[in-house]
Order: C-alpha cells, then structure tokens, then sequence
C-alpha cells in the first residue's frame, strides 16, 4: 500500500450541486442566528420571569407595620407583639424606632431608655437591636438594651436572660453575651470610654459580665475599637457569675440543697438580684420547702425590673397558694396575674389553678 | 473587484476567477464578515472539502459540508493564521465527519436509519493496487460497523493516503493513539475477512 495520495475519487460536483451547497450553508446560518436570537429572547424572557417574581414576592413580602415608626412611652410600660411572636416591651419614659434601612432584618433602634425583648426562634432574617454605635444580633433569646443619659455621660447597655446574642460596636464584633451575662458601654462626653458595669447597674439583671476568659476577651476587643474598660470602685464581693455557676452547677445536679444555698449567698453579697430571690423561691417550692418562698417569690415579683422574672414570680406565687390550699391567697394572686398579663405565658396554668382540688 | 462582482449568487464564470486571490487575504475579509469573501473561499473549497466528507461518510457528504462551512464561518475568528485555512478547513471537516456518524449511530440504535453499504468500485482508481483496492472496498461496505474514532483514522489512511503523522496533526492525536486505532481497525478488518471467507 502506498504511504501517500489519495486512492479513492469522490464524485464531481457540478454547478447545480455547488449552488446548492452553497444554499445550504446559507441556509444554516440563517437558522444558527434564529436559533440564537431565539435562546437570547429565551434567556432574556427567564431573566424577566425570575425578576418578576422576586419582584412579586418582595411585594407581597409582609412587612411590619411599624416600618419607619417611633415609639415614646410615658409614664406606662408599652408592649408591642410582632406577628412571629416576638414581644417587646418599652419601659417608661423609652424610645424606639424602627430602623428604616434594613431590609429582610426585623431591627429596633433603642434611642432612649430601656426595652426588653422576647425573641421567638427564627428561621428568616436576624433580629437586630441598636443602641448608638452597638448592635445586638440574635436568633431566639430574652434580653434587655438600655440606653441610660445622665449628666456626665450615656450607659449602654445589654443583658441577656436567656439564649445568646452577638454585640459588635461600631460594625466590629466584640462578643457573644450567653444567658445571665451583661455588657455595658459608657460614653462620657464625646470620648468612648466604655467598660463593664455591673455594680453601677441597678437592674435586676442577674449576673455580672462574664467570667474571666470572657473578660479577657471583651477588653482585648475593646482595645481594638478603642474603648477603654471604665474604672470600677475596689469590690471585695466574689463574683457573681462564680456565684451563679455553683448554683447552676448544683441545679443541673439535682442537688437542691446546694442549689438554695448558693442562691442564698448570692442574696447576702448580692441582695439586689431578683434572679436570685426569684430562684430561690421556686427551688423552695419545688423542694417543698416553702416556709419563705412567698415573701421570695412577693419580692422578686415587686422589685424586678425584667418583666419576665416579674410574670414568672407571680405566676409561681398562684402555684404556691394553690399547693398549700390558701384559696383566698391563690385566688388574690390569680387575680392579679390575669390581671397584669392577660396573654401571658402561663394563663392556661394559672386560669386552671384556685380551684381547690390541688394542695 | 472580484468579491464586488460576485453577489448573492453563484456565477460560475466569475468563481473561476478567484483563484487570482491569495487564500489568506480571502480569509482576512471573511473574518471582517465579508460575504462575498466567504463566498469566495466557500467556491475556492468546496471541492476539496466534499471529496474529504465523500470519503468519511459517503452518504452524508452534503450535509456534512454545509455544516462544516456553517461552522467554519462562525468561528473563523478563531483562526490566527490565515495561511493555515486548508488544514483549519479540513479539521473542521473532520470534527462535522465525527459528529455526523456519531448522529448516524444513535438513529441507527434507535431504528430511525439502517446504515447503507457504499459500493465504491468505480471511484477506486486505477493507480491503486489491487491489495489495497480489496482493503478498501472492504471498508467501506462494513463501514457502518467501525467505531468512529477507527472510522476516521482508517479512511484517512486507505482512502485519503495519508501517513500516521499526517492522521495524527489533522485530528490532533498523538501518533500511538492513531497506530492503536490503526491496529484496531486491522483486527476489525481481519475478523470481517475471516467472516466473509467462511459465509
């Protein structure tokens, strides 16, 4: 065989054939670029589709119809219900906005005063708490952000009853605040000077700030935005979080005893915890040691300031009375109860309660 | 001007002109989307690019070199070196080859198209020896049965005459891989020689 040309002749084409080809080519062409113009006008007409039904969807999206509001309280606590569940509550003479720039975030501007916040999980976009230059993330939690203006400057500041939230100042993270802990920011004048400040916090909020590793955490963080820690006065107090931590550590061990007395030694260092006198009720009452859980749960109810702890109190308190049979007492709670949450957590429970059947 | 006089349709008296024009000037106006450029080059080729899809796949030739032109059009940007259109050309021929047997074969598995034999007696020619004339037209009435890739490399080497190297730059394959298609297609070839020689 032969390395090279070509051994088989192909049939001649003529003009006719030539033209035709020719036609041909054309012809395809033709239909290439119809094809094109006709996958450009599908894209295109995708592109529309999908457009318009994002479009449609942000339309119909269901917003809040505080979008864009203000809310001053007076002299009364405000409570607002948002439709996920979520619940906020203005304490007197507070201000809070919606903030207009947040599109897909459900967020509040604490502008003056204090607002407690009952945050139902979430499965859509965050919920966003500002106070000045501090932003609150969270996901599902209860918690506080005040804001506080006094003559020699303005304390901001977070607490957290349960749950977790993000705190980040000035759009940089600083650190997660998880349940019993607080964060506060005191700016004097137009300086940051900023720090912890359980001992100047009258709240009821439970716990100081953080432990010590937390601590460590939050002031290296504060350096980096420039906040210096705030100077405290000497406290030869133990700390309240080591406190609380021997008191959940008992609790978690079902050692009740232990449990009440750390919660007691938190109330002789501490004795404006209403957490503490709260809790040390209840573990009275849940141990059938009730000889002062009254009076505990009474003040705990009167003194708080976290309207959860207050609800709790006195939904505790019907319990009580109605454990020990005193229904004049129960039926006085219950009447109160009602009275002050007709929607709260616990109105099936206390509703059901007086009627003289359980002792 | 050439190009000017030539118009939508096909004059064959002024196509015999155009030889008179370099190919890559020719292929310099097409890629500025010159049709009578295209044109030009269309007449300047087709001969040569109908006998390669002939021998490749008799019964689909046509069609194969309006696809091959169709597409060699629309990606003449492509092409750096206008020089290079002939071997450009062809592999483009090739590629449509491979695309249209790939096409035969589905439709043949599907039942659509039952592959025909191609009795090319008259158009061996009479230079060819007689051993090689047998090979061939052995091929070509089992050609349907050949893997595409065995196909291609043996009618580019029994009909088109070219050397392994030669097979190997026009489909862009290493020289093993067309010895191993060859060897293949020998295999193939033995087997349907012992199969003729039995039946």
């Amino acid at each position: 065989m032969t390395e090279s040309g070509q051994k088989l002749r192909s049939p001649e084409l003529d003009a006719g054939a030539v033209e035709r080809l020719w036609s041909g080519v054309e012809a395809r062409r033709r239909s290439k670029m119809v094809r094109r113009v006709r996958i450009s006008y599908a894209v295109a007409a995708a592109a529309c589709l999908v457009l318009g039904l994002w479009g449609t969807r942000q339309l119909l999206k269901p917003r809040s119809g505080l979008s864009g509001a203000s809310l001053v309280t007076g002299a009364s606590v405000q409570r607002i219900d948002l439709a996920d569940g979520t619940t906020v509550e203005l304490a007197p003479l507070s201000k809070l906005d919606v903030c207009p720039d947040t599109p897909g975030d459900t967020c509040f501007r604490v502008s003056h005063g204090k607002a407690s916040f009952t945050v139902t999980p979430r499965k859509s976009g965050p919920f966003v708490v500002r106070v000045d230059d501090i932003e609150v993330r969270v996901v599902g939690t209860a918690f506080d952000v005040e804001r506080v203006a006094t003559a020699t400057g303005t304390t901001s500041s977070v607490t957290v009853y349960h749950g977790a939230v993000d705190v980040s100042l000035q759009g940089r993270w600083l650190r997660r605040l998880g349940a019993s802990e607080h964060w506060s920011q005191v700016l004097e004048g137009s300086s940051t000077d900023g720090g912890t400040s359980p001992a100047a916090e009258p709240s009821s909020a439970p716990p100081e700030p953080a432990s010590h590793e937390p601590r460590a955490h939050q002031e290296s963080a504060d350096e980096a935005t420039g906040v210096r820690p705030a100077a405290s006065p000497p406290d030869t107090r133990p700390s309240r979080v080591a406190l609380w931590d021997k008191a959940r550590a008992a609790k978690r061990l079902g050692d009740t005893e232990a449990e009440r007395s750390a919660y007691r030694t938190i109330l002789r260092y501490y004795p404006e915890d209403s957490l503490a006198t709260f809790e040390l009720g209840r573990a009275g009452m849940d141990s059938r040691a009730t000889d002062n859980a009254a009076s505990l749960l009474e003040r705990a109810a009167a003194s708080s300031e976290n309207p959860l702890i207050r609800e709790s109190a006195q939904a505790r308190l019907v319990e009580l009375h109605d454990q020990r049979g005193n229904l004049a007492a129960c039926r006085a709670s219950q009447a109160r109860y009602l009275a002050s949450y007709p929607q709260g957590s616990y109105r099936r429970i206390v509703e059901a309660a007086c009627s003289g059947r359980s002792h | 001007m050439v190009t000017e006089a030539l118009g939508p349709t096909i004059d064959p008296g002024k196509v015999r002109s155009l030889p008179e024009r370099s190919v890559s000037s020719l292929v310099i106006e097409a890629k500025g989307g010159s049709a009578s450029a295209q044109q030009a080059l269309f007449r300047r080729f087709v001969g040569m690019t109908h006998a390669l899809a002939w021998r490749l796949v008799p019964h689909e030739a046509e069609d194969i070199v309006q696809d091959a032109f169709a597409a060699a059009f629309e990606k003449l940007g492509d092409l750096s070196d206008p020089e290079a259109f002939p071997g450009w050309m062809r592999a483009v021929v090739l590629q449509a080859a491979r695309r249209t047997i790939r096409r035969q074969r589905l439709l043949g598995l599907l039942g659509f198209r039952s592959p025909r034999p191609v009795d090319v007696q008259d158009l061996i020619g009479r230079s060819v020896p007689a051993d090689d004339a047998t090979e061939i037209r052995l091929v070509y009435s089992r050609l349907a049965r050949f893997p595409v890739e065995v196909r291609l490399v043996l009618i580019l080497k029994l009909a088109e005459g070219m050397t392994v190297t030669e097979i190997a730059q026009e489909l862009h394959l290493s020289e093993p891989t067309v010895k191993r298609r060859l060897r293949r297609g020998e295999e193939l070839l033995d087997r349907y020689r012992k199969g003729g020689s039995r039946s």
